[in-house]
């Protein structure tokens, strides 16, 4: 029967006692120069082993004892038990077991970042009232006051003239918002309620209504579908858990995060882009505005883009991709007037 | 009969050891990341457990190891809370600029309290020899240092807050000229509590090394520490500042009259990476004096603790970790904590005959469990062993 070296404290003094132990008849022996005792194994507490650190067992009377890491010593320990193999440190500790339980980790990891938190936001985001995502966008457009737009330098009676146009279509419950930028050039937006911005850029590229309409039109589809407000709610989710995953790791990690999250958005953004592309085509179709106005629409705004010079980061995906996405849908007959 | 032993056997001086394996580390922490991220953050209260006990129980001195027993249930509970309170504190500074001051007025006096909390739990779920430690600092204490040197910069800062809400609702004036005024105050402010760090840190950072550590009980030895400001002054706050003050300098150099020289991309890259290295050298200068200055000093019941680590060989482990940390898309992180642990552990010593001398404080311990070693809002107070 083999005897294990370990270290022996007892509650009152940090002098350690070298003793052997032996595990018999579901019993905890101990030996030493000085005293034998034993203990029966339901009584000893052994802490979860972890690599590069001695095996604990706690006795009663608050007796310590610290053993050199051994797999036998371990298992006949946790004879009695169980479940033991089952352990978080069998997984760090064998190869195979770790290789299997972090191949399921990131597989659920991933499921956890492109598919549970996606969905759960989408979920979330259809219960939020609308009267909640006024008072966002209200922030929000008074943050983007603050930093990036300017007062419209349209007339009056243009910016009337096309709210006219748009009631005339019967789109009245959204509330158009003009801004001039310089930063950022011909571009429309939704909030997450019922705001829509529409840089003066834009509205003088376009010219036409019918054109303006149609990313107006696009625009209602992403508040539509609670597009904005899902993202919000989705980042949220990913801040919090990097920040509870950074408070432990942190240093070099955050880097990691920051890319993680973009590169997570673009993905996003891609697919609700392309979404709200045929939505508007949709609704083109119903108020008898011809298709083609968004394709041309995309087509000048391209125009647009490549004319002054565009980050790498942008979130509108290929602009050749969405008129394709729009021409294999719809058929598109007649021209945009 | 315990002193006669003591006086035969001769002081001599017992390093650490550092047991800990990059290749361990970096199973511990790739499980624990993504069992956080799995389970949405909930095991990151077992996880922080989990690594606190690798680099306590790697830690050995004189044939003995440190351990963590913290529960990782209550570290849960308490992130629970402060996550919540966060969450309330950032949603609410957004709908009424109220709540963003009432929110900083609130941590402000909240901020010793969390402090002592933190290090009671910290300190008193560690032990070696199966021994406790225990922090036995006095709220009335921590309190009073921190209204006396954090009073001052709180009121300035507030000062900026409410500045920052001048909003520009008379659309006549023009914004630029607002903007102007608000960046020059608000920079005005920033000077102001920059100068007063510079001079008050001194005496803050010496009164609170001083509290923190002659309230650190290792069963019922008690450790006990001797500072002043000047030392203070002298050790840290003066290699830091020069390393500032240089950075600020050589970048400088880019606004120069020699700026429009031909030698104009090798300028601008010396003078963007010179004070980028200067600076992060003034930060890595002035964690470490901190960490120095305090283990030079501290005693247990007597016996002296000593660190003997030299700058340059912790600049360069510091400057390589960050690098390839950043290098690696975080990677290589476990790697590099490994690394700076172990020469930190394996510098550090105290000096004594032996460890019979230790008893544990029953009472003490008895009645803290319930209470203090339960209860912790873990922000994070990395003020380790």
């Amino acid at each position: 029967m083999r005897e294990f070296p370990a270290q022996y404290f007892d509650k009152e003094s940090a002098q350690g006692r070298p003793v052997s132990l032996s595990i018999k008849d579901d019993q905890l022996h101990i030996k030493s120069e000085l005293f034998q005792k034993s203990y029966l194994l339901s009584e000893c507490k052994v802490q979860e082993p972890l690599l590069d650190t001695p095996l604990i067992v706690e006795l009663p009377d608050k007796i310590r004892l610290e053993c050199l890491y051994d797999e036998e010593l371990l298992n006949l320990l946790n004879s009695h038990k169980r479940f033991a193999h089952l352990s978080i440190f069998q997984f760090e500790s064998k190869m195979k077991y770790f290789i299997v339980g972090t191949s399921t980790l990131l597989f659920l990891s991933y499921l956890v970042l492109y598919f549970v938190i996606p969905a759960a936001s989408e979920t979330i985001a259809d219960y939020v009232p609308k009267s909640y995502a006024e008072k966002i966008d209200h922030l929000i457009l008074k943050n983007l006051d603050r930093h990036f737009l300017n007062e419209s330098k349209l007339s009056e009676k243009r910016k009337q003239e096309y709210r006219k146009h748009l009631k005339n279509l019967g789109i009245e419950s959204y509330r158009i918002a003009f801004r001039s930028s310089e930063k950022i050039k011909g571009n429309a937006f939704a909030l997450s309620g019922s705001t829509i911005i529409l840089t003066d850029e834009l509205v003088k590229e376009l010219k036409n209504d019918s054109l303006i309409t149609a990313i107006v039109f696009h625009e209602i589809a992403h508040l539509e579908k609670r597009h904005v407000m899902e993202q919000i709610i989705r980042d949220s989710f990913l801040t919090a858990l990097a920040i509870v995953v950074v408070g432990d790791a942190s240093a070099g990690t955050e880097m990691f995060t920051e890319l993680s999250f973009v590169l997570l958005s673009r993905n996003f953004m891609r697919e609700k882009e392309i979404e709200a592309d045929l939505y508007a085509a949709n609704l083109l179709r119903k108020k008898s505005i011809p298709v083609s106005c968004i394709v041309e629409s995309l087509r000048k705004l391209q125009e647009i883009s490549t004319k002054s010079s565009d980050s790498f980061f942008s979130t509108h995906p290929e602009f050749k991709e969405r008129i394709d996405q729009i021409q294999k849908t719809f058929s598109i007959t007649e021209k945009c007037v | 009969m315990q002193t006669t032993d003591e006086d035969i056997q001769e002081k001599q001086w017992h390093f650490g050891k550092f047991h800990g394996r990059a290749s361990s580390y970096y199973r511990i922490w790739t499980v624990n990341t993504l069992l956080t991220i799995a389970t949405l953050g909930i095991y990151s209260a077992w996880a922080k457990v989990r690594t606190l006990k690798f680099f306590y129980g790697t830690t050995e001195l004189n044939g003995a190891r440190f351990d963590f027993h913290g529960d990782p249930l209550s570290i849960l509970k308490g992130r629970l809370i402060a996550i919540v309170l966060l969450g309330l504190y950032l949603f609410g500074s957004k709908i009424h600029p109220l709540v963003g001051i009432i929110g900083t007025l609130a941590v402000f006096c909240l901020m010793p309290w969390i402090f002592v909390k933190s290090q009671k739990f910290k300190l008193g779920n560690t032990s070696y020899r199966n021994i406790r430690f225990s922090f036995r600092g006095s709220m009335k204490e921590a309190y009073g240092i921190w209204f006396k040197y954090a009073t001052f910069p709180l009121l300035i800062s507030l000062a900026g807050i409410g500045a920052s809400f001048i909003s520009t609702e008379d659309q006549t004036i023009v914004a630029s000229e607002i903007l102007n005024k608000r960046g020059v105050f608000s920079i005005g402010l920033l000077l102001i509590n920059g100068v007063y760090l510079l001079f008050a840190f001194s005496f803050f950072f010496s009164n609170v090394i001083n509290y923190m550590f002659n309230n650190i009980y290792f069963g019922k030895s008690k450790a006990s520490i001797q500072s002043s400001p000047k030392e203070v002054a002298k050790e840290i706050v003066f290699p830091s500042s020069m390393r500032f003050i240089l950075a600020l300098a050589s970048g400088f150099l880019l606004f120069s009259r020699f700026a429009t020289d031909l030698d104009m991309v090798l300028l601008i890259l010396f003078s963007t990476f010179a004070p980028l290295f200067l600076v992060y050298s003034g930060i890595v200068r002035l964690s470490y004096g901190m960490m120095n200055f305090a283990w030079h000093r501290i005693k247990l019941n007597g016996h002296k603790i000593q660190t003997n680590l030299k700058f340059s060989h912790f600049f360069i482990i510091e400057i390589t970790n960050s690098i390839s940390t950043i290098l690696s898309l975080g990677l290589a992180y476990p790697w590099a904590v490994v690394r700076k642990k172990s020469y930190i552990v394996n510098n550090r010593g105290i000096e004594l005959a032996g460890f019979e001398q230790f008893t544990s404080d029953l009472e003490h311990q008895e009645s803290a469990i319930g209470e203090e070693v339960s209860e912790t809002y873990d922000l994070g107070f990395e003020v380790g062993l």
